[in-house]
């Protein structure tokens, strides 16, 4: 999806009188106030790394480090979830985690529809929550206007499996994955004024010898061909399951 | 010279006046008249078109303020139309400037050397000759650097065997002499980086001359280019050029296609892409990810981007007072990183130089871009952009700018193409030149 | 968001000013904009057109022509009134038409050679 299409998308809503924005404004992004249940969450220890400015807000690069140090014996992230504030739909992409991960970095593309917040959420099995925020400034750069408004067919293929090519034993290691697939919002309209309907991978599920380990939910703020990277303590018998919103699935081992 | 620049002007003044129209005079050192003897002295680092601008700019707004241009070359070497010296059409002398106009003409006093450490406290400048210059303002022009070992395997030594060219001059020569010892039937590979890099479109017209050559003197060659994104400036107008006049010569693979070159073995000419795809090159360009020049990194002007960040209205530097900077370093999106803003970026920080010196509050800024490729030698593409600041960040302004008709006749390509030339011409001159 | 709701307003406004100034002073062509102002407005149309817009080749000169004939170019070009245009147009999109008055009034008095 181009750069131009996505704003076209983001535009249809972005007349909507924006909500006044302020430091501590978390709470009015109704999905994650919904998504904040402890008394007190925490602020340290995320690590979110994002542009100042973005000059294409269809693929904004995103990693998330969250430091494992802080956590108590036996307490282990569930899950991290990424949260932005002016997206007409607020949620972005969310990662549970099955089993507890040594190291949590992980790094995807999210689709940003103006200048805003993105905000990321991650929760322990202990019910422990932490919030962070970074600002992002999307710009269409002048020269990047592409012209390219084309419409995509609504299948997933060509889905790609990188492992670490000198994994060591005993230590958590990168391991990155790709689908192609438009990942229709259902706020973009033709050329002829139509709304292409939305048409989304769901979610990504890896599995360990057969158990699931982490289980990824893509929304619209997530770029098409949805980009994930992970660090896992092992990477044999990995499986790789994507499903959409047709009831399509693909599987892939790597 | 500039004693009779200011004698004419006065006296067109005062005939202008009488007609009351005094307020529509041209480029009149209006400054000058309003100081005596020393009115400062503005050092400017980095020959480039940003620099070299703002060195002839700060003379024409005030010529008593005393320039001092730092550059290490004695000809600049220009990335504008050096595409063409790489496809052949041109040669790398016709894209070489001098500075000998912006010193016998406008009395920039123009020092060859390399700026190697910058104090923006006590207001000095290190040079490798040794000396140490002060200044009561400095302007930095620094261009971009490589990151270097961004890519594994790419570091300055393998930009020998498989050049950027992303800086116009010896590594130019140096990828026109692969794409001239390929064989017929071989791939020119190119490796091109995420955004922000200089000159988003370059990459894209690069393919495309390199194809025009090929087409003429190697018919079975492809060109291949990995890219680090999925979305490219003017995407539209080339790919469906390409087409039109290459057919499937040019291949382009995109970030989600496992485009993103992660691996670099210049020796082999080889690379291997994010996804494990190796692929083999004949003529090999990498143009890696990239940063502002070192000595910004030395005057403590870049943030943790690696960029500069200015304030919007005069491109001071937002960390140190007294430095400005312009051009590819700057994070000044929307603009691109092009010749045409650094250009126009060095006439705003010019005219706030010569504002400032003079106490007095600097003109608001105005902007334009025009950033032309070439498809081949007669079929040009454009993309504009007027910008000004609004809530002290800039802006496009709404309405301005845009991409050349997806439909345009051939006879509008080949409008483009010839002023695509035109502008090569005027910007050069008013970079490094006076003549008409 | 506020020039999203009113992208009009500020054009507006230097329309209705330019046309008080007008009714104010017939005979004065001045704009209101300080001349520096105008000066690195104008610095930006050299990249093309040359310093001070004097460099004729491929692209036209503009200095020293009737600023009446400047300004109409300026408002055909914005207006899309001009068939065969590659970038002007999409330039001129860019000023207020009281900027591209002043525009075409620097250039007019400028001498060529």
């Amino acid at each position: 999806m181009s750069v131009r299409s996505i704003l076209a998308a983001f535009a249809l809503v972005s007349c909507l009188p924006a909500i006044a924005q302020t430091t501590n404004d978390w709470q009015r992004v109704a999905p994650l106030a919904q998504a904040v249940n402890s008394e007190v969450v925490l602020s340290k220890g995320i690590d979110i790394t994002l542009p100042l400015v973005a000059e294409n807000g269809a693929a904004v690069p995103l990693r998330v480090n969250f430091d494992t140090s802080q956590l108590a014996e036996s307490e282990f992230i569930r899950s991290i979830r990424v949260f932005s504030s002016g997206n007409p739909n607020a949620e972005v992409i969310d990662f549970h985690f099955e089993a507890p991960f040594s190291r949590i970095e992980l790094s995807t593309r999210i689709r940003l529809s103006e200048s805003q917040k993105v905000f990321v959420l991650a929760e322990s099995n202990q019910g422990r929550q932490w919030l962070s925020q970074r600002d992002v400034r999307v710009t269409v750069s002048g020269c990047l206007m592409t012209g390219d408004d084309s419409v995509d067919a609504a299948v997933m293929s060509s889905p790609r499996i990188a492992l670490p090519r000198n994994a060591r034993s005993g230590e958590a290691a990168e391991v990155r994955t790709l689908i192609n697939h438009p990942m229709e919002t259902g706020f973009r309209e033709t050329a002829a004024g139509e709304v292409i309907p939305q048409q989304l991978v769901e979610s990504l599920t890896i599995k360990q010898n057969d158990q699931p380990i982490l289980l990824v939910k893509f929304h619209t703020g997530t770029s098409a061909n949805p980009f994930v990277s992970a660090f896992l303590d092992e990477v044999d018998n990995l499986l790789f399951r994507w499903e959409d919103q047709l009831g399509e699935h693909i599987e892939e081992k790597p | 010279m500039s004693n009779k620049n200011t004698n004419f002007s006065t006296s067109r003044r005062r005939l202008l006046k009488g007609l009351g129209m005094v307020g529509l005079l041209p480029a009149i050192p209006t400054i000058a008249a309003n100081t005596s003897g020393h009115a400062g002295h503005v050092i400017v680092v980095g020959g480039g078109f940003g620099g070299a601008t703002a060195a002839k700019y700060i003379k024409r707004g005030n010529p008593k303020i005393d320039v001092t241009l730092i550059e290490p070359n004695s000809t600049f070497y220009t990335c504008p139309f050096s595409n063409l010296v790489l496809a052949g059409e041109r040669s790398l002398d016709s894209i070489g400037h001098s500075y000998e106009e912006l010193k016998s003409v406008f009395g920039v006093n123009v020092i060859h050397a390399f700026a190697e450490d910058i104090d923006g406290v006590a207001h000095k400048v290190t040079l490798s000759n040794g000396s140490v210059l002060s200044y009561d303002r400095l302007l930095l022009s620094p261009g971009i650097d490589m990151r270097w070992n961004a890519i594994e395997g790419y570091d300055e030594a393998a930009s020998e065997k498989a050049p950027h060219a992303w800086k116009a001059g010896n590594q130019t020569l140096l990828l026109r002499k692969q794409l001239e010892d390929m064989e017929d039937g071989g791939t020119f590979v190119m490796s091109v980086p995420a955004d922000p890099f200089r000159c988003p479109p370059g990459p894209y017209e690069r393919a495309s001359l390199v194809a025009h050559y090929l087409k003429q003197h190697k018919p079975r060659s492809k060109v291949l280019i990995l890219d680090s994104k999925d979305n490219f400036s003017k995407q539209g107008l080339f790919t469906s050029a390409w087409k039109d006049i290459y057919g499937d010569m040019i291949e382009w693979v995109g970030v989600s296609g496992d485009g993103r070159v992660v691996r670099v073995d210049a020796d082999k000419r080889e690379v291997e892409t994010e996804f494990g795809t190796l692929h083999s090159a004949s003529a090999l360009n990498i143009i890696p990810p990239q940063k502002a020049g070192f000595i910004a990194d030395r005057a403590g002007v870049t943030n943790e981007s690696g960029w500069v960040p200015v304030n919007p209205n005069t491109f001071e530097s937002q960390q140190v007072a007294d430095i400005y900077v312009v051009g590819d370093a700057t994070l000044a999106a929307p603009m691109p990183k092009s010749g045409f803003a650094a250009n126009t970026q060095g006439k705003v920080a010019a005219a706030a130089i010569v504002a400032s010196l003079a106490g007095i509050t600097a003109p608001d800024p105005y902007w334009a871009n025009t950033c032309y490729s070439l498809v081949n030698p007669d079929y040009g593409i454009s993309v504009a952009g007027v910008y000004k600041v609004e809530d002290n960040q800039i802006i496009t302004v709404p309405g301005s700018g845009g991409l050349s008709a997806a439909d345009a006749s051939l006879e509008i390509r080949q409008a483009e193409a010839a002023y695509a030339v035109g502008w090569y011409e005027a910007i050069t001159q008013d970079t490094w030149g006076t003549q008409y | 968001m506020i020039s999203g709701y009113l992208p009009c307003t500020r054009s507006t406004l230097i329309k209705l000013l330019s046309s008080a100034t007008l009714l104010l002073a017939i005979n004065a062509q001045a704009s209101d904009l300080p001349e520096r102002q105008v000066s690195l407005m104008s610095s930006s149309c050299a990249n093309c057109h040359g310093t001070d817009g004097k460099l004729a080749g491929a692209i036209p000169a503009i200095a020293g022509r009737p600023a009446s004939v400047l300004e109409a170019q300026l408002l055909a070009f914005k207006q899309d009134l001009q068939p065969n245009t590659t970038v002007m147009n999409r330039i001129a999109k860019g000023y207020t038409d009281e900027e591209l008055k002043s525009l075409a009034n620097y250039f007019a008095n400028v001498k060529r050679k």
